[in-house]
């Protein structure tokens, strides 16, 4: 039981650890106005289109197809 | 449901918006009157076809990609005409927007002989890509309407509450 309160506990800190190493730390990252538009691949279609963002999400407007957008430069 | 960033390439700009034109253009000039009016022309056509995906019900799932090039490959002129018939532009600014077109053919096109050094070629070029440049903001402004119709529809189930966002990998 010990052991896998321990393992999960590691498997945590390797999350945090590979989210800070991807994404870089919250002190680091440095906010960027997001647009209210952005032109992005949309794999429906496979083509890029316009998508509208709103609250950290980018969604396509012909498809609908969503995607994070990290508020972060 | 969201899918995850990292399956696709997500290549993320911003629109082709009056400002950038207008940042691009005045780099341009200093180098070139005629690839200015290039670009400005460039741009109002990248705008015409890809109107096309919002405008109305908007553009159905399961278009081809030979109907899609052959969209493409309409001339400016059929667009300009097809977005007047759609009511997405009004008559004043068709009939600028052909001038322009005929101008920019004239340049691009026509087999004379232009001396760029002389002020009066000089002045109605720079004329010319002013006037481009008030047709492009025009133009964005209501390419721009259409968004945000085309926006509501998607998130009007969304309004107010969060996205639901799938499950990262990271946890």
């Amino acid at each position: 039981m010990k052991l896998l309160i321990k393992l999960s506990k590691m498997r945590e800190d390797i999350k945090r650890r590979l989210r800070i190493f991807l994404e870089g730390s919250k002190k680091s990252r440095k906010l960027v106005k997001t647009p209210k538009y952005i032109t992005a691949y949309d794999p429906k279609i496979k083509r890029r289109v316009v998508h509208v963002v709103r609250n950290g999400v980018a969604v396509s407007l012909v498809t609908g197809n969503k995607f994070r957008y990290s508020k972060y430069g | 449901m969201v899918k995850e960033n990292s399956e696709f390439e997500y290549l993320k700009t911003s629109l082709l918006s009056k400002e950038d034109l207008q940042k691009r253009i005045e780099k341009e000039k200093k180098k070139s009157f005629l690839s200015s009016l290039f670009i400005i022309h460039g741009y109002m056509e990248a705008i015409l076809v890809d109107w096309f995906n919002y405008c109305g019900k908007g553009r159905p799932k399961e278009i081809s990609d030979e109907i899609q090039k052959g969209i493409e490959r309409i001339g400016f002129i059929s667009f300009i005409q097809l977005h007047l018939s759609m009511g997405n532009i009004s008559q004043e600014l068709y009939a600028r927007m052909k001038k322009f077109n005929t101008t920019r053919n004239d340049l691009a096109h026509g087999i004379r002989d232009i001396n760029f050094e002389s002020k009066k070629t000089q002045k109605g070029l720079g004329r010319n890509i002013q006037e481009g440049i008030k047709i492009y903001s025009e133009l964005f402004d209501s390419y721009q309407k259409s968004l945000d119709k085309q926006s509501e529809k998607f998130l009007t189930d969304t309004e107010g509450k969060p996205f639901v966002l799938g499950k990262s990998k990271l946890g």
